[in-house]
């Protein structure tokens, strides 16, 4: 009875939470979101001929880590000048290094987001996916891969039955009219 | 994703639906109802109605095969696991391998299905824990090493993750705990004799 074994090939994105990381694999016909909490390892597919969407908008952890890690570098540097002798300046040093090479990091890895899958019955956030690079990246990886599960549309189009879509909604969403 | 009758593009922020100009753009765009910035890529499945259930035909003839489970009803397959003939309504297609709900239900009940596998137990991982973390109260290793070998020999024969893992973390576990037993005798037995 069992099939064989699907190959998995990572996709871009590592992501950490509390106690679990997450990482993305991509199969002939599935996606599997992996995400490990010590011990043990959960899976969830997204079929592709299922996945509807995908969304990524920008965060602000980013920008405020940027701003925490900077903040703390400032107060480290001042440390630094006023080093008064050789082991302080050596421990401050370090200091002000890691903290220097956090920032550079998170600024060169660029702005963060929040990354979410939509299929007809669920909409899952992919913890993998928190850069917006690794967004665009991701993106452009599975563009092809879907298409050719779901059959090729042109963007026009798409973007066409999208309005018509929200006309519709509008329609049968508008509120009754009391008279 | 979907609102209401008709689906509709939201943004992933305000929830407002979106215009078509928005969507499968190469780069983010601002959202004109709440100003995040949003990046939304649509596929052709998200206009696709959604998918009704099979309905079994009637068996007619005498002489054509019925489904093992409704002995009216015609079979249009066989199960791929057990041979049984099925009617439309009890063929499940899974992943394009066709079988009947008792083999689904077994598969599925002893693991034989992958497709159905949504935890496994990472008992390599759990070696090289069980290994390095007891560490810093180190006498207590002679009872936890070979705890962590036990646990990496398991993951030899045991299914561990479903996607590419190498072994070095079963191994690395092996060499630390036997390092360890060796420390462990040679502080308690040969120096303190």
């Amino acid at each position: 009875m069992p099939k064989e074994a699907p190959i998995y090939h990572r996709l871009p994105g590592r992501g950490a939470g509390f106690g679990e990381t997450s990482r993305l694999y991509l199969a002939d016909d599935h996606l599997l979101l992996v995400t490990a909490t010590g011990f043990t390892e959960n899976y969830r597919r997204f079929y592709l001929r299922d996945i509807q969407a995908i969304t990524a908008r920008k965060t602000v952890t980013g920008a405020v880590t940027n701003g925490i890690v900077g903040f703390i570098l400032f107060w480290m540097v001042v440390g630094l000048l006023n080093a008064s002798s050789w082991f302080e300046l050596f421990v401050w040093s370090a200091v002000v290094g890691f903290f220097f090479v956090l920032l550079l990091v998170n600024i060169l890895l660029g702005p963060t987001c929040l990354c979410e899958i939509h299929t007809a019955v669920q909409s899952r956030r992919l913890g993998s996916v928190n850069r917006l690079r690794t967004a665009r990246k991701l993106l452009a990886r599975l563009r092809p891969v879907l298409e050719a599960a779901q059959g090729a549309v042109p963007v026009e189009e798409l973007r066409q039955r999208v309005d018509q879509a929200r006309q519709q909604g509008f329609v049968t969403d508008a509120p009754p009219v009391i008279r | 994703m979907p609102s209401g009758a008709a689906a509709t593009v939201n943004c992933p922020k305000c929830r407002g639906a979106l215009t078509g100009a928005l969507c499968n753009l190469p780069e983010p765009v601002p959202c004109p109802a709440c100003n995040a910035t949003i990046l939304v890529e649509v596929f052709p499945a998200f206009f696709r109605s959604p998918v009704t259930g099979q309905t079994a035909e009637t068996l007619i003839e005498e002489d054509a095969a019925s489904c093992f489970y409704h002995e009216h009803k015609k079979a249009v397959t066989h199960c791929e696991a057990c041979g049984r003939f099925l009617c439309a309504l009890c063929d499940v297609d899974l992943g394009g391998q066709h079988l009947c709900p008792t083999c689904l239900q077994a598969g599925k009940r002893k693991g034989k299905l992958a497709t159905f596998d949504t935890t496994r137990t990472l008992w390599d991982t759990s070696a090289l824990v069980v290994c390095l973390a007891p560490v810093i109260i180190w006498p207590v290793v002679v009872v936890t090493a070979p705890i962590a070998i036990t646990l990496a020999i398991v993951s030899f024969f045991k299914p561990g993750s479903i996607v590419p893992r190498t072994r070095l973390r079963a191994l690395l576990a092996i060499a630390l705990s036997v390092i360890e037993l060796l420390g462990w005798y040679y502080t308690f037995f040969i120096v303190e004799s």
